[in-house]
C-alpha cells in the first residue's frame, strides 16, 4: 500500500484492490491475446554465419537473418507478410516451422513451443514454400496420394480443389507448367484442409483468373471455417485483397504491424494542389521544409503533387497562406506505402 | 507407415538391384572359362605371390585357388570390393542429399512425420538392397556349383556374403552421416568418398606397410611385474582403422575350415566391429538429422 499526496480519495484498501483487480485484467488480456493467437513470435532472432575475431582479426561473417521480430496472428485472421528481397521473410516462415534454429526469442504456434511440440503443430498446418519443389518423377495423382499417408487428406473438400484448381493430376509434376506445379503444391497444402496455412509467394506463376480463384478459396475458408492464413507475398494487391493485417519487414528487423485498413488510412495520402497565381504560390522547397512531406514534384506550371505522411493540418495551414484554385486528397495505395518502407 | 521406405524402394530398385546383378553375371561366364582355369591353376597361383598382386587382392590372394570355391570366391569378392566403394559413396549420400538439392525435403518435412524416422526409412531402403548379395548371388552360386558338379562350402560363402552386406551397411551408416552433416550432394559425396576410399587405400597400404615392416613386441609392466605381452605393428594398425579390414572373405574361409571355437573367437570381435561402426553412425546421423538447422 503507498500513501501519498496524489493518492485518490476514498478507502485506500478498496483503492489498492481495484488497482490490483485492473493490473490483473491487464495481464490476463495478454495472457489471452497470447493463448487465442494461433501464432506468436516474441523477439525472435537469427544470425547466419559464425564470425570468430582472435585479436584485431576477423573471420567469417554474420548475417543477420532476423532480429527482435515480434508479432502474433489471430485465430481465423489473413496475415500478410511483407518484405524485400533478403529482408527476413522467409527466415521467419522456416523458423516458426522449426527447420532453423533461432538464437533468440520464443515462437508458439497454436499456444506450444514451435520446437517441442513441432509434431503435433505439423497435424494442424499446411505450408507452401516460396521455391516449391514437388517429386517430378510422380503424377499429380501419386504425389497427393503420397501426402495423404503422412496426413490423411479431406476428401469432400479435395472434390472442391479438384473443381477448383484446373491442372491435369494424371500428368508427371516433371511434364507440368510451374504455375500447374504450384497448383499440385496449393492443392497438397490445403488438401487436409488444416487450420493454419503457411504461404509463402502463393500465386507465383498462377495466371490471374486462378490467382482470384485461389483468393476467393482462403477467404471462404477463412469464413465458413475459421481458418488461419500467413501469406508472404510481393504482390501487393493479393495483400490489399486478401489480408486483414499487414506486417513490413525490412534488413531483419518488423518495422510494422498494421491492418490494411488503418495502414492506408494512417501513413500516406496523395495531395495535387493548383494555386490561383503563379507569382503567388511556394515553390518546391517551400513544401520540402514541411516535415509532414514526404515528396513533392511540380508536375504542372501551378499544379503540385505531394506525398504526406501522418495529419494534413501542417499542409493546410500552410496553404491557407496562398489562393488556392483546387485541391484534392487521398488515401496513398498499399503499394505505395510499401514502396516508402522499402526505401 | 512405411511411406517413405516404399517410395524409396520403387525409386531406386535399378539402381539397388542392378550391382548385386552384375556380379551374379560373373558367375557363369567364370564357370563356362573354369575348365580352362582349373588347368593353369598352379601358374596362377604362382602369379599372386606377387607384392603387388597380394596389396591389389588383399587376403583374398591367399585363398585355395585351384579348387573351384577358391577361384569363384576371388573373383566375386574383388568385384564386390570395388562395387562397395562406388555403392556406399553414391547410394546412401544420394537418398538425403538429391532431395536436398532438389528442396523437395522441405514440403515433406512439414508433414508430421519425425525426422529421425523419415531418414531411418530412408537408410532402410538402401540396407533393403544390399541384403540381396547374399540372397542372390549365394543362391545363384550354389545353383551353378552343383551344375558343375563341383564343391563349395555354403556355410562359407554365406557368411562371406553376409560379411559383404555388414560391411555395406557400416560404410553405407558413414557415409549417410556424411550426407547428414553436409546435406549438399558436392559437399557430403566428397567427405563420403574421403571415408570410403580412405579406408580402403588405408587398408591395402596398412597391409604392405605390415608385410615390410618387422612386428615390435614390448611388455607392459607395473613394479617389475609383467603384466602384458603386446606386439605393436604401425601397417597392421593402420588397416585396422578400416572396415575393409575386416569380415573379409579370404579370412572367413580360413576360419570355417578351422574348430567352431576359432571361428567364433575370430568372427565375434570383428562382427562387434563392423555392426558397432554402423550402428554408432546410423545413430549418430539420426540424432544430427533430428536436431540440426535445415539452412542450405
Amino acid at each position: 500500500m503507498i500513501y501519498s499526496k496524489n493518492r485518490p480519495k476514498g478507502n485506500p484498501y478498496i483503492i489498492d484492490t481495484i488497482a490490483s483487480v485492473t493490473q490483473l485484467m491487464e495481464n490476463s488480456t495478454k495472457e489471452v491475446d497470447k493463448i487465442s493467437a494461433i501464432l506468436n513470435v516474441e523477439n525472435l532472432t537469427k544470425i547466419y554465419g559464425r564470425e570468430i575475431n582472435i585479436g584485431p582479426r576477423r573471420f567469417g561473417r554474420n548475417v543477420v537473418g532476423a532480429q527482435d521480430v515480434t508479432f502474433d496472428i489471430k485465430k481465423g485472421e489473413i496475415f500478410g507478410f511483407l518484405g524485400p528481397n533478403g529482408a527476413g521473410k522467409t527466415t521467419t516462415i522456416r523458423a516458426v516451422l522449426d527447420y532453423l534454429k533461432i538464437q533468440n526469442g520464443k515462437i508458439s504456434v497454436f499456444g506450444l513451443p514451435h520446437d517441442l511440440a513441432a509434431l503435433s503443430i505439423r497435424e494442424r498446418i499446411g505450408y507452401v514454400p516460396g521455391d516449391l519443389a514437388l517429386y517430378e518423377n510422380f503424377t499429380g495423382n501419386e504425389l497427393l496420394e503420397y501426402y495423404s499417408k503422412y496426413r490423411p487428406m479431406n476428401r469432400e473438400f479435395m472434390k472442391e480443389l479438384r473443381s477448383l484448381f484446373r491442372v491435369d493430376l494424371t500428368l508427371k509434376i516433371g511434364s507440368l507448367s510451374s504455375g500447374n506445379r504450384q497448383q499440385v503444391g496449393l492443392m497438397a497444402a490445403l488438401a487436409p484442409k488444416p487450420e493454419f496455412l503457411i504461404l509463402d509467394e502463393p500465386i507465383s506463376g498462377l495466371d490471374p483468373l486462378m490467382a482470384s480463384n485461389f483468393h476467393k478459396l482462403i477467404r471462404k475458408l477463412k469464413q465458413e471455417d475459421g481458418v488461419t492464413v500467413f501469406l508472404c507475398s510481393h504482390d501487393l494487391a493479393e495483400v490489399q485483397a486478401v489480408c486483414d493485417r499487414v506486417g513490413i519487414i525490412k534488413d531483419g528487423k518488423m518495422i510494422l504491424v498494421e491492418s490494411v485498413e488503418s495502414l492506408r488510412e494512417k501513413f500516406m495520402q496523395n495531395v495535387r494542389v493548383t494555386f490561383q497565381e503563379v507569382d503567388n504560390m511556394p515553390s518546391e522547397q517551400d513544401f520540402s521544409g514541411i516535415p509532414t512531406i514526404i515528396d513533392v514534384k511540380q508536375i504542372k506550371k501551378r499544379t503540385f503533387t505531394l506525398q504526406i505522411k501522418e495529419d494534413v493540418d501542417i499542409l493546410l495551414k500552410f496553404l491557407a497562406k496562398f489562393p488556392v484554385r483546387r485541391i484534392s486528397i487521398e488515401d496513398a495505395s498499399l503499394e505505395e506505402i510499401f514502396l516508402q518502407y522499402y526505401k | 507407415m512405411v511411406t517413405t521406405y516404399l517410395k524409396g524402394i520403387k525409386k531406386n530398385w535399378l539402381i539397388g538391384v542392378i550391382p548385386p546383378a552384375f556380379v551374379v553375371l560373373f558367375i557363369p561366364i567364370i564357370a563356362a572359362i573354369w575348365p580352362e582355369l582349373e588347368a593353369q591353376a598352379d601358374a596362377f597361383a604362382a602369379i599372386l605371390e606377387n607384392e603387388i598382386y597380394k596389396v591389389m587382392l588383399g587376403d583374398l590372394a591367399e585363398g585355395m585357388f585351384t579348387s573351384w570355391q577358391g577361384i569363384i570366391i576371388m573373383y566375386i569378392f574383388v568385384w564386390i570390393d570395388f562395387i562397395m566403394i562406388f555403392i556406399t559413396i553414391f547410394m546412401p549420400v544420394r537418398l538425403l542429399s538429391s532431395e536436398v538439392d532438389k528442396r523437395t525435403l522441405d514440403v515433406t518435412l512439414s508433414y508430421p512425420i519425425p525426422r529421425w524416422r523419415y531418414l531411418l526409412e530412408k537408410y532402410s531402403v538402401y540396407v533393403t538392397y544390399q541384403i540381396l548379395y547374399p540372397i542372390l548371388v549365394g543362391s545363384i552360386l550354389i545353383v551353378f556349383t552343383e551344375f558343375m558338379g563341383e564343391e563349395i562350402d555354403p556355410g562359407a560363402v554365406f557368411l562371406a556374403l553376409s560379411g559383404v552386406t555388414l560391411k555395406f551397411f557400416a560404410l553405407g551408416s558413414l557415409t549417410f552421416l556424411c550426407a547428414v552433416i553436409f546435406l549438399k550432394t558436392n559437399r557430403a559425396m566428397a567427405a563420403a568418398a574421403g571415408v570410403v576410399l580412405g579406408s580402403y587405400i588405408g587398408e591395402r597400404i596398412g597391409m604392405l606397410v605390415a608385410s615390410a615392416v618387422e612386428t615390435t613386441t614390448f611388455d607392459i609392466k607395473i613394479f617389475d611385474l609383467q603384466i602384458i605381452q603386446c606386439h605393436f605393428n604401425i601397417g597392421e594398425f593402420v588397416a585396422s582403422l578400416s572396415i575393409f579390414h575386416y569380415l573379409t572373405a579370404g579370412n572367413i574361409q580360413r576360419w570355417v575350415t578351422g574348430t567352431w571355437e576359432a571361428l567364433f573367437n575370430n568372427l565375434v570381435p570383428e562382427l562387434i566391429i563392423v555392426v558397432g561402426t554402423g550402428l554408432a553412425a546410423l545413430v549418430l546421423a539420426l540424432y544430427i538429422f533430428e536436431n540440426r538447422e535445415l539452412a542450405y
